[in-house]
């Protein structure tokens, strides 16, 4: 723990207790954020937050910190949970609905088939006459990377265009997360 | 043989060594010889005491790069679907041809590597900047997975009859053609076509060539903003493919020209014989003038804001420096510019006073950041990259400097 020894003047008794503890305190870190008992989106007085970090608050994500906790413990890489997916998913379709621009549909969860890779779930399909976008979310820690493989192979390897939006875009700045969609339907 | 041109450009381990002109000239070099020839020369010229490498090294810009990663994955992925004699973007064997290349952002990962890594050995870019330039590209690797993927969705292939024939014979390979012959192109999709004229002296790379019974479409990836530029271009295409009797020995006609951007094309007809002729003729004379003024010993400078604001060669350009620069004190905060004068005495250990050249002007206080350049008090100095850092306390002048900023010392010639 030779990082931890940089903060001893202020810390040294914490620090030699969180190295006593071993894996457990990681262990219960991560079962707190992954069921805060209050069960709340993204941080709570029961999980994270406390008067100290009272400025960081609307950054503090539980989901995320799980995720990046779990990876460090098993190396299991960092995924949404498909609930705070969805509900992403549907923030951004509401509102790129309600922008109503011409000429553009917005579909949710719509099957979209592509030639040579058959039937993919569009988490949200945009269409503008012939053209067709799919519009998917990612995980802050997995950039552009797709959380189903299905659509991950049709934006690696199909000839339908696929944009993914960052979770944490959608979460803190919806406005910017659709205008980023919109730009690309051009 | 003639003994090669030397120019002194007044800066040290600067002299260079001029280029004849080009054995056939494209359409982005003659723009670029008409533009001012003296920034085409000193680009292409050989600097032997500063590098090895060819021309004047260049400082790589973000946007620049992105654009050619994004050009050069377009390249492999659609050369590779048109030997694979896929019909069709959409269909099982494109998507076969992607997972064999490993998918549009593995390519891209590659040609950002295959880019990043011709910065190594660059004199102008310090292991800072490269450190910089490549994380500023690994993030935009997204927008160029989706870039190139919205290109190749509206890619249209069509049939192919024959396997591939290579527009470029490789150099000593055994051929059926003549020497110095390349082989015509057959119907069909071809991507990466090298056409070339020798009356006019004249060579385009075309990104995808589509022949059929009727004629040849020809279609151009543009990574930019549209622009009438690239619509003279694409006829500067069509007359190369009705000049190259290597690759068209029946003069088939150029019946389509495509500009395509990312999310839409701009389709336009070919010109016919007469418009033909008429681009033949323009582009004979400015061959001829461009010649004239590559081989002149001092190749003439056009300086002007479009001209020199982003050129990578203006430090070495004294008509550049001749021309009047605002004086610092006018600038407004944040304001970039470049600077040449006398590097005064040390402020503090990153610090200088700057003299700039003009007598009415005041002294600049350029203070560098750590990854920034250093000064040497006492020599005359060209400045690219200064930052206008306004200290309204003490009313100085003070410009930064910073990892972008560039710092070229005269040589004694020009330092009196």
């Amino acid at each position: 723990m030779p990082r931890w020894h940089r903060f001893s003047a202020r810390t040294a008794g914490f620090t030699q207790r969180i190295h006593e503890a071993d894996l457990k305190v990681f262990e219960q870190a991560l079962e707190r954020l992954e069921n805060c008992p209050a069960g709340c989106d993204a941080s709570c007085y029961r999980c994270l937050r406390s008067y100290r970090n009272r400025f960081e608050h609307p950054l503090l994500d539980r989901h995320v910190g799980a995720s990046l906790l779990r990876y460090a413990l098993s190396g299991t890489l960092p995924a949404m949970h498909p609930d705070r997916l969805a509900r992403s998913q549907d923030r951004l379709h509401e509102d790129l609905k309600g922008l109503g621009i011409p000429g553009v549909t917005f579909t949710r969860s719509t099957v979209v088939d592509i030639p040579g890779l058959g039937p993919v779930e569009a988490p949200i399909l945009a269409e503008r006459g012939g053209e067709q976008l799919i519009v998917g979310v990612h995980g802050p820690l997995a950039g552009d990377v797709a959380p189903d493989p299905k659509l991950q192979d049709a934006k690696e390897l199909g000839s339908t265009r696929v944009i993914l939006v960052d979770d944490t875009e959608v979460t803190h700045n919806l406005p910017f997360a659709s205008n980023r969609v919109i730009g690309k339907i051009g | 043989m003639t003994s090669p041109r030397r120019f002194d450009t007044g800066i040290e381990s600067s002299v260079a060594v001029l280029p004849d002109p080009p054995p056939y000239w494209s359409y982005s070099s003659l723009r670029e010889a008409e533009a001012c020839p003296r920034r085409y020369v000193l680009s292409r010229a050989r600097y032997p005491d500063l590098w090895d490498g060819a021309g004047y090294p260049r400082v790589p810009r973000v946007p620049a790069l992105f654009g050619d990663i994004v050009h050069d994955a377009l390249d492999v992925i659609v050369s590779a679907l048109t030997a694979s004699g896929c019909d069709t973007v959409r269909s099982a064997e494109a998507v076969a041809v992607m997972r064999a290349l490993g998918g549009y952002t593995a390519v891209i990962e590659a040609a950002a590597t295959r880019r990043l890594a011709g910065l190594v050995g660059n004199p102008r870019v310090g292991e800072e900047l490269r450190r910089r330039i490549c994380r500023d590209v690994q993030a935009h690797v997204p927008d160029a997975r989706y870039q190139v993927q919205a290109y190749i969705a509206s890619t249209a292939l069509g049939p192919r009859r024959k396997t591939a024939v290579l527009p470029d014979a490789t150099p000593g390979a055994p051929s059926a053609f003549p020497a110095g012959r390349r082989a015509p192109l057959d119907t069909g999709v071809h991507a990466e076509v090298i056409l070339r004229s020798a009356h006019p002296r004249l060579t385009g790379r075309l990104d995808l060539l589509h022949i059929s019974e009727a004629g040849a479409d020809i279609t151009d990836y543009k990574t930019g903003t549209e622009s009438p530029s690239h619509q003279d271009q694409l006829k500067l295409y069509a007359l190369l493919w009705d000049l190259d009797r290597d690759a068209n020995p029946g003069g088939l006609p150029a019946t389509r020209l495509t500009a395509a951007y990312p999310g839409h094309d701009v389709t336009f007809p070919a010109p016919d014989q007469p418009g033909l002729r008429a681009i033949e003729y323009k582009i004979t004379a400015s061959i001829e003038a461009a010649d004239a003024e590559i081989f002149s010993d001092i190749p003439r400078a056009v300086p002007s804001p479009e001209n020199c604001g982003s050129c990578d060669v203006r430090h070495l350009c004294a008509d550049y420096w001749a021309t009047a620069g605002p004086d610092p004190a006018d600038l407004a905060d944040g304001t970039r510019f470049d600077c040449q004068g006398l590097v005064g005495a040390a402020n503090g250990p990153r610090s200088w006073w700057l003299r700039p050249d003009g007598t009415d002007q005041r002294e600049v206080l350029v203070r560098a950041s750590p990854a920034g350049p250093e000064l040497c008090p006492g020599r005359r100095v060209r400045i690219l990259g200064l930052r206008m850092d306004a200290d309204p306390e003490s009313g100085r002048v003070a410009a930064s400097a910073g990892v972008t900023t560039e710092v070229f010392t005269a040589t004694a010639s020009q330092a009196d």
